[in-house]
């Protein structure tokens, strides 16, 4: 087999069945093929040739000591970004919690007003329903992709920038400053009303 | 009322089950992959499309496919930069095992990776494996919005209107979890009988660790039920906060997801009124 006109699933085949010599040429040609879309990818989301080249190195790791578990349902180039998905977020969460730290005795403190009514309700129904509908309906498109990336995903504002090609002037934190608003606008004062009274 | 109980509060009515659900489930993250990458067959690629239009969890999820399956400018001069580190240090060795140390880290003759690069931890860790299996969905956009929230209620409580919005509290970012903790959470005044999240559907098992605030582990047990007893005559005390948190498991038992950690409290046993014999010690 030529290993350059090889496709990316004959080369992974190449790799499992062949002797030690076609198997480390069949994976440096399928990796070296793939180098520059995953460091393209890690260099939007580092913004950084260093972090970046840290980031895919680490993809690529992951990706040969796992390839046993590729059977083939999808394309290798699928399987490719999930694993660089999840090397990302698994760093997402690494700076996470560099960043929170372990649990102090401020973040423990003892709460200064032990029974609002209104936020007791959050156990309601009702209010979880109209919470999702604000967040379905008081939100732009935007705002709500960013708002997953940030909150949900751990993307730092300037990777979501870079990810979602943001022009305006501060990028993500834009989107995520007017999503807060709205929803305390909306939601929050939804329940601001209906606290103290038992009533909706 | 408390910050971190708030949190948890907004979190879990985020995601609760009864909560309005979307139009339609959220397509699984490999088919919006596969819609970004563009194999998808036509009936179906339609699907997902106007799934997008309603849902821009996933539809985020789709940018950050699209990013990587999108044209690829090789002649960037950082591109070629990260690619040369790459083959100079590739991965491909005869034993997985022997596999180059990562850039920075102890074996490496390079340069040491700067304190956050987290790559040499990232090797000690067990690998994590297959990112979750559906996307998030609104489901994981409330959980992330409901953070957002918290920090707007707690600005309705505790500030006048019309004030600029406070930035949320860095540790009140739940980032990447999505195994939302029902309890217990905040202060209670009896013992609750047991941990209790959501149940993962990609999970086949969940591990549960209970720590103090000085971070002593007092429990950490694996079940498949996604709830744990609380006994609080093991380990627990009265008026004292505990931390807990849970990941999800798939079969090969690497992590699928997280939930943020928590914190509750049972109070403490009223003052016996004078007279009267004393309560119940020692739960």
């Amino acid at each position: 087999m030529v290993v350059n006109e090889a496709s990316d699933e004959e080369l992974i085949a190449s790799s499992r069945a062949g002797d030690e010599a076609a198997r480390r040429a069949a994976l440096e040609a399928l990796f070296s093929r793939h180098y520059a879309r995953v460091a393209s990818w890690c260099l939007r989301l580092a913004g950084d040739r260093d972090e970046a080249a840290e980031l895919a190195q680490e993809v690529f790791l992951r990706v040969q000591t796992r390839l046993d578990s590729f059977r083939g349902d999808s394309r290798f180039t699928t399987w490719l970004y999930q694993v660089t998905r999840s090397v990302a977020l698994n760093r997402f969460e690494q700076q996470r919690r560099r960043a929170v730290g372990s649990l102090d005795d401020e973040d423990v403190a003892e709460p200064s007003d032990p029974a609002p009514s209104a936020l007791e309700r959050m156990a309601d129904g009702e209010l979880r329903a109209r919470f999702q509908q604000a967040l379905r309906e008081d939100l732009q498109p935007l705002e709500g992709q960013v708002l997953y990336l940030h909150f949900g995903l751990g993307m730092r504002l300037d990777a979501i920038t870079r990810m979602l090609g943001l022009s305006n002037a501060s990028g993500a934190k834009a989107y995520v400053v007017a999503a807060k608003r709205k929803l305390a606008r909306g939601f929050g004062r939804w329940l601001q009303g209906t606290d103290g009274e038992g009533t909706r | 009322m408390n910050a971190r109980d708030l949190e948890a509060l907004v979190r879990a009515a985020a995601r609760s089950e009864d909560a309005a659900p979307p139009a339609e489930p959220c397509p699984l993250l490999e088919r919006l992959q596969e819609y970004a990458a563009g194999p998808l067959a036509a009936a179906e690629r339609e699907r997902v499309r106007r799934h997008l239009d309603g849902c821009p969890a996933c539809a985020a999820e789709v940018a950050l496919a699209a990013a990587f399956f999108g044209p690829v400018a090789e002649a960037d001069p950082e591109v070629e930069a990260v690619v040369a580190r790459l083959r100079q240090r590739p991965a491909v060795a005869s034993d997985p095992q022997l596999v180059p140390a990562p850039v920075g880290s102890a074996e490496s003759p390079l340069p040491p990776a700067p304190a956050s690069s987290g790559v040499a931890d990232l090797r000690e860790r067990r690998p994590s494996g297959h990112a979750e299996r559906r996307a998030p969905g609104w489901r994981g956009l409330a959980l992330a919005a409901g953070v957002v929230l918290a920090g707007g209620l707690a600005f309705l409580v505790g500030r006048p209107a019309g004030d600029p919005l406070p930035p949320p509290p860095e540790e009140s970012t739940v980032r990447g979890s999505l195994v939302v903790p029902v309890g217990p959470l905040g202060e209670a005044a009896d013992w609750p009988t047991a941990f209790r999240w959501e149940p993962v559907r990609e999970a086949r098992s969940y591990r549960l660790t209970v720590r103090t605030v000085d971070d002593r582990t007092l429990l950490a047990v694996t079940t498949e039920a996604s709830e744990h007893p609380l006994s609080p005559a093991a380990a627990f005390d009265r008026a004292v906060t505990y931390r807990w948190q849970v990941v999800a498991l798939d079969e090969r038992g690497e992590v699928v997801a997280r939930s943020p950690e928590v914190s509750f409290r049972v109070l403490p046993l009223a003052e016996p009124a004078p007279g009267l014999p004393p309560g119940p010690v020692g739960q």
